[in-house]
């Protein structure tokens, strides 16, 4: 069976496609919130963890909370990339780069997760620096949720240019 | 494009009759509102990281938490003012995620109160513990909703622009 659609047709169905990862990457962002809460109001960095690499790397399976936290916020970020594919399908590069910049600052945060347990362990036990961790992880979520909202304004600017344009008549053909 | 096919592609979409301007000011105060919201969890994080720290009390009269309610109020009265345009010029959905998100924002203040009346501490107990997480979560749904309100507007304004453009 063959289908004629028109360009505009054809980026409708991206941007949908956005859309619906966009409700998914939300999703995950509030599950990461109400994971890190869990973590935040009944999670204590247990006295046994070292200092090290791998004993802190294995704290994230220790605890449920802990774990869910970190696989949500894995979740989220991930998100970002089929948006940016589909985004650099029909050239929505500020959409491309605010994803882009959502997932740098999320790396960042994955940095200062870790940090947080390393400096809250017995033989470190340095409050201020695992305060700044804490802070840093939490800044640059907020900054990545930012961006991510600040993307879709784009997509939806696009999505009403397309809506009130003239239809390009160009037939593909797809099954 | 033509009038019926504008009409046409206009069915559904809500752009009101508040006007060009007035939607573009009402823009700048979701903008503002966004600040504010910003504010208000840079604070939150504040108290949370660096004051109760999971042991200590936080009291209702300390200049943070003033500060954070101080934002809080701004925050309100940003999002009923939205509210309200979104009533009087005829913008149902504008109106309906901001009258959400001042639904939220009242339910986080209570629950802040009971947080601080209760104990200030996260470990006051199953109450002022349940402040917290009403509060938290109840900021979030705000944030969420005045979101969606402002790119509703933000649609409008696109709209009004396209449909302006082809008038001419």
């Amino acid at each position: 069976m063959t289908v004629a659609l028109t360009e505009n047709e054809k980026l409708s169905r991206t941007l949908h496609r956005i859309f619906l990862v966009l409700y998914l990457q939300f999703a995950f962002y509030w599950a990461t919130i109400a994971a890190g809460m869990f973590v935040n109001y009944y999670y204590a960095v247990p006295s046994t963890v070292q200092a090290t690499f791998s004993s802190v790397l294995l704290q994230i399976f220790a605890a449920p909370s802990l774990f869910a936290h970190v696989i949500f916020a894995v979740l989220s970020t991930s998100m970002s990339i089929p948006v940016i594919f589909l985004a650099r399908r029909v050239g929505l590069s500020k959409v491309v780069l605010l994803h882009s910049g959502a997932i740098t600052s999320r790396l960042v945060g994955f940095v200062a997760g870790p940090l947080f347990i390393y400096y809250s362990t017995s033989s470190i036990s340095n409050a201020e620096s695992a305060n700044i961790s804490t802070f840093t992880m939490a800044s640059v979520f907020l900054l990545a949720v930012i961006l991510t909202f600040l993307s879709r304004i784009f997509i939806v600017r696009e999505d009403v240019r397309i809506k009130f344009t003239e239809p390009v008549q160009q037939t593909i053909v797809g099954r | 494009m033509e009038v019926p096919q504008i009409e046409k592609s206009l069915k559904g979409e809500e752009i009101g009759n508040l006007g060009l301007g007035g939607l573009r000011l009402t823009l700048r105060l979701c903008y503002a509102n966004f600040i504010v919201y910003l504010l208000l969890y840079v604070t939150g994080m504040y108290i949370n990281i660096y004051i109760t720290s999971g042991i200590s009390t936080i009291g209702i009269g300390d200049i943070a938490n003033i500060i954070h309610m101080l934002w809080a109020i701004l925050n309100f009265v940003f999002t009923f003012i939205v509210m309200v345009v979104g009533f009087l010029y005829g913008m149902r959905k504008v109106a309906l995620f901001s009258m959400g998100a001042i639904i939220s924002l009242v339910t986080a203040t209570a629950a802040g109160m009971l947080f601080v009346t209760s104990g200030g501490s996260r470990q006051s107990g199953s109450l002022t513990l349940a402040g917290g997480w009403i509060m938290s979560i109840m900021f979030m749904l705000a944030l969420f909703l005045s979101y969606y309100a402002t790119l509703k507007i933000m649609r409008a304004i696109r709209i009004s622009e396209l449909v302006s453009q082809r008038g001419k």
